[in-house]
């Protein structure tokens, strides 16, 4: 008993290394966006009927758009971003910028906080 | 007839082992003919095909809804990969949970045509696929295929039917 036997050929090989750059991208993002998409709604556990029905569409286009293989409009992007509260769209306000304004914030609280350690050190030194 | 089960080592990554099987003693899987056979017809839809594949195995998961499912008899896990809007070729495979994924053959789909039925070539693919999914099936019953700790199959993979 063991695992199956490894296979390459040279028509694989040959495929694997004329596949152009920009289809190989193409596809990639149709279909992370297609599983981020899938991953929201099973957050929020909705099927694909539901879905459907918050978006106005028939559930055919729900599968559709789940196959990795549409190329989606902006509009289509924007109203599942609305329906589903989720970033789909590199333009729409960035996670890595709230990140970044999390992170301001984080260091401007420890930095008052500091300061008015400071402070009461010192008056408690005066005062001794 | 005989189905030998084998791994594609260029396509298989971290995400999904993919598989595909050689028929009798021919030397190529059926993967690979389903490639040359239509590669001059359709180079464009066999690299989409091609790389939907590795990014499935590499990057994205071999999630439901990239297959088009209920292709086959019911039960029997045969469907096919999801074509472009204006693609013209069917994939046939069997989605076996998230980890794995066997590639078969296809062929040509005319869009003037809704059941794989009406085509002679979609129907020898498709209804192949079936026969090696309850081969594997009865397999897989009798502890010969089995699944490992790793999620990958392990067993005998070398099957002769009496047909």
């Amino acid at each position: 008993m063991n695992k199956p036997r490894q296979y390459d050929s040279p028509t694989l090989k040959r495929i694997a290394e004329r596949i152009p750059k920009e289809l190989s991208e193409q596809n990639d993002r149709r279909m992370g966006l297609a599983v981020k998409i899938a991953e929201a709604l099973r957050s929020r556990g909705l099927t694909n009927q539901e879905f459907a029905f918050m978006m106005g569409k028939k559930p055919s286009e729900v599968t559709r758009w789940l196959s990795g293989t549409h190329n989606f409009t902006t509009e289509t992007l924007w109203q599942m971003e609305r329906v589903l509260r989720i970033q789909l769209l590199t333009s729409s306000p960035a996670e890595e910028h709230i990140e970044k304004e999390q992170q301001e914030l984080k260091e401007f609280i420890a930095n008052e906080v500091q300061k008015a350690l400071t402070k009461f050190m010192s008056k408690k030194k005066l005062a001794v | 007839m005989k189905f030998e089960l084998v791994e594609l080592s260029r396509l298989s990554g971290r995400k999904a082992t993919v598989y595909s099987i050689i028929l009798n003693d021919d030397e190529q899987t059926l993967f690979d003919k389903f490639i040359e056979e239509n590669d001059e017809q359709f180079p464009d839809e066999i690299d989409s095909i091609f790389d939907t594949i590795d990014k499935i195995a590499k990057k994205h998961g071999n999630s439901r809804q990239f297959f088009k499912e209920n292709e086959g008899n019911l039960g029997d896990l045969v469907c096919a990969l999801y074509d472009t809007p204006n693609s013209n070729l069917r994939l046939y495979c069997i989605r076996l949970g998230n980890a794995l994924i066997i590639l078969g053959s296809g062929g040509h789909k005319p869009k003037t045509i809704r059941a794989l039925q009406e085509n002679d070539k979609l129907k020898d693919t498709n209804y192949l696929l079936r026969k090696f999914s309850q081969v594997l099936h009865q397999k897989m019953i009798d502890g010969e295929i089995y699944w490992s700790n790793d999620m990958e199959l392990n067993g005998n993979f070398i099957i002769d039917t009496d047909e």
